[in-house]
């Protein structure tokens, strides 16, 4: 098989496939969650809280005075990671022409070079957190097959369409390849690890916030 | 591959040409010049003293330009197309220097007709 | 120049003169993108070679290559390279034709068996016992075949014969193939392209004929002095491309300032070819110049490598009857998996039992 046939199933076949994997999967696990439910708090609600599940679900988006005093290499590192892949994600002319193409809906790019800086700061933070992952003893302790497979699951698209977009390490053809191969693993094990967060955040978020905002605590 | 780029190789050369008398050649046709680096290379480097043309398959023309010992040569087939061009770097061009050979075949040729014409003007006279 | 059967020396009795020879040895040169320098080498080597005879085969293709080969050229320098070669058949471009023609293409064979070079144009079809495409009376497959057994080497040009082309694509009716897929003990140069770029051919040609040998192929078989760099490698808009300034319609403000293609299909950066710094028309411009993407044709299965006008990171194929059976059988599954749920906790309030204080009061003696 050569480089521009891998390339070609990768742009054809192989998108399918882990496309209808990750849309079966991810309605799979939501209908998992949403049947099973949280038990009934049969308590009076504390008063004033009602929104407080939808409030939470963004309020936690910001920093948390007391944790990021408390593990901040964590916070920046997740912080700069975050941004630095949605960036690359979303305002990156050729994958907006992607979404284009799949969705229906475009917008306006950044400049590629600013997206290049910012996917590299990004694959930076990827790699320092595997760093004090490995060599803090709490974290390593608990982590998991799981935490390893989808770090490397996450670092795979943004370090092979890096490399693919300078033109390092393999010929281009091959390199996109494997980029796009990468993001199709990504799919197909998002509903399966815990990557499934990307959804599922919302959705603790907003059961937290709820349960909490019930006996009027916030967090 | 830009002008300024191809001028820091020339000076290159002629560095190595003045020191070891080695020059060596830059060849201009399949460089990714981009529009208006050729005219600025023109540009840069100038017109010499001295101009030749060879006609073999089509005119060849034969440039030393403004810097001495950077030549410029334009190959044209029969039609004027250009088929090669280069920069050498030399005190003269390999094509401009006429071959050993080709002496040594004029010598005799020469000596043949001083020879038959010596024999027709006895006959004569 | 010593062998008066050597090239060189036929370029000598055709009153070239030594320098004029040395002229044409930089133009080959040239045309092999090969540096100055080796021009001694080059002069050497023609000094040696001895005319080989070529036969050029035409299959299933437009003649586009041919085209390509003969409408660039009134020059005499590379005219010189066809009489430097014995052209022993080309139904094309030959003056015999018919049996003639044939008769011509057996004794060639016979007689230069083992050292002639083959040309190919165009795929060979293979369904139906490859009826699609005949030569007086002859498949191309049986007339390939029995053309590779003597061969020296053959040269497979344009994207048809290097990996089968238009009509080897989807859905492929006549079962197209290239010439590597059936002769498989031969080396094989692929010169792609649809057309390949003029002197690029020549310059095979020419490498074949100065040295004898095959130049240094990729892992598509494609000689590396031309094929090596992709076009988005040489483009001089790559620096639109590294900013992100990229032309949305063929006549926008972007396109009319020369921006980068991509958006507009440009396939430059997985295509392999010479395009941009060879160019074509003697140097005058390739398509990107001109304001057209790149198609890609000189790589294999390029016309089924998705719309030529819609960008390299979008899909070949439609993602939404796939979307819409994973999203049906997601929901069913789902349903599924929640009628199981309640079922479970159902059955686990049903089977709950409820406790008084009394229960809860340990009896003397009794375990809990």
């Amino acid at each position: 098989m050569s480089d521009m046939d891998l390339l070609l199933w990768a742009r054809g076949p192989g998108l399918q496939i882990a496309l209808a994997i990750f849309i079966a999967g991810m309605l799979l696990k939501l209908f998992e969650i949403f049947s099973l439910g949280r038990k009934k708090d049969l308590s009076v609600p504390r008063p004033g809280n009602a929104a407080a599940g939808w409030k939470t679900v963004f309020s936690r988006s910001l920093p948390n005075r007391v944790l990021l005093k408390r593990t901040f290499p964590t916070y920046i590192m997740g912080y700069t990671f975050h941004i630095g892949f949605f960036v690359a994600l979303l305002f990156f002319a050729p994958h907006i022409q992607l979404f284009r193409k799949t969705v229906g809906l475009g917008w306006p790019a950044l400049p590629s070079q600013l997206v290049d800086g910012v996917s590299l700061l990004a694959i930076v933070a990827l790699l320092l957190m595997l760093a004090y992952r490995l060599t803090h003893p709490v974290k390593r302790f608990l982590s998991t097959f799981d935490d390893y497979a989808s770090w490397a699951l996450t670092l795979a698209p943004l370090l092979s369409g890096y490399l693919a977009f300078h033109h390092l390490l393999l010929p281009y053809t091959l390199m996109l390849a494997l980029h796009i191969l990468s993001v199709e693993l990504l799919l197909v094990f998002m509903p399966f690890t815990k990557l499934f967060h990307t959804v599922s955040l919302f959705i603790s978020r907003w059961y937290n916030g709820d349960a909490l905002g019930h006996r009027g605590a916030r967090l | 591959m830009s002008a300024a780029a191809l001028l820091h190789e020339i000076a290159a050369l002629l560095d190595s040409l003045d020191r070891m008398g080695q020059g060596g050649s830059v060849q201009l046709n399949g460089l990714p010049l981009l529009p208006g680096d050729y005219e600025a290379l023109q540009e840069a480097l100038g017109e010499g003293e001295l101009s030749a043309e060879l006609q073999a398959l089509g005119p060849t023309q034969i440039r030393e330009t403004a810097l001495h010992g950077v030549w410029w040569l334009t190959h044209r087939n029969s039609a004027g197309e250009v088929v090669a061009e280069s920069i050498e770097v030399t005190r003269c061009p390999d094509i401009l220097q006429t071959p050993a050979e080709d002496v040594s075949e004029s010598a005799q040729h020469l000596r043949e007709r001083l020879l038959i014409a010596c024999e027709t003007g006895d006959r004569h006279g | 120049m010593a062998d008066e059967n050597s090239l060189g020396a036929i370029l000598r009795a055709q009153g070239v003169s030594r320098r004029g020879f040395l002229k044409f040895c930089g133009a080959m040169a040239a045309l092999m993108a090969l540096p100055p320098s080796m021009v001694p080498a080059i002069a050497a080597a023609l000094g040696k070679a001895q005319r080989p005879s070529v036969i050029w085969l035409s299959f299933q293709e437009c003649t586009g290559c041919t085209e390509s080969l003969s409408r660039s050229h009134t020059p005499t320098l590379e005219a010189l390279i066809f009489d430097a070669i014995s052209l022993d058949y080309h139904h094309t471009l030959q003056a015999a034709s018919g049996e003639a023609a044939e008769a011509a293409r057996a004794t060639a064979m016979k007689q230069f068996f083992g050292k002639y070079l083959l040309v190919v144009d165009g795929s060979i079809p293979l369904k139906d016992g490859g009826v699609y495409s005949t030569i007086a009376g002859m498949s191309n497959l049986d007339m390939l075949q029995e053309a590779a057994k003597g061969a020296a080497a053959i040269v497979a040009v344009g994207t048809c014969a290097a990996f089968g082309g238009i009509p080897h694509a989807n859905p492929n009716p006549t079962g197209a193939v290239a010439v590597s897929d059936i002769i498989k003990n031969k080396p094989i140069i692929n010169v792609s392209g649809c057309p390949p770029i003029p002197v690029v051919i020549t310059g095979v040609l020419a490498h074949y004929l100065t040295f004898g040998t095959l130049p240094e192929l990729d892992d598509l078989g494609r000689p590396k002095a031309f094929y090596g760099e992709s076009i988005h490698d040489r483009c001089y808009r790559r620096p639109f491309y590294d900013q992100g300034k990229f032309a949305k319609t063929f006549d926008d403000e972007g396109a009319r300032n020369g921006w980068c293609l991509f958006e507009l299909g440009c396939k430059g950066p997985t295509t392999f070819n010479a395009c941009a710094t060879t160019k074509w028309n003697q140097g005058t411009s390739f398509p990107i110049e001109s304001g057209h993407g790149c198609l890609g044709c000189s790589e294999p299965n390029f016309w089924d490598a998705g719309s030529f006008y819609q960008a390299l990171s979008v899909p070949i194929t439609p993602l939404g009857k796939a979307a819409a059976i994973a999203a049906a059988a997601g929901i069913a599954g789902g349903a599924a998996i929640a009628m199981h749920n309640r079922h479970v906790k159902a059955g686990a309030k049903s089977g709950h039992q409820t406790v008084t204080v009394n229960d809860l009061e340990k009896q003397p003696g009794e375990a809990r």
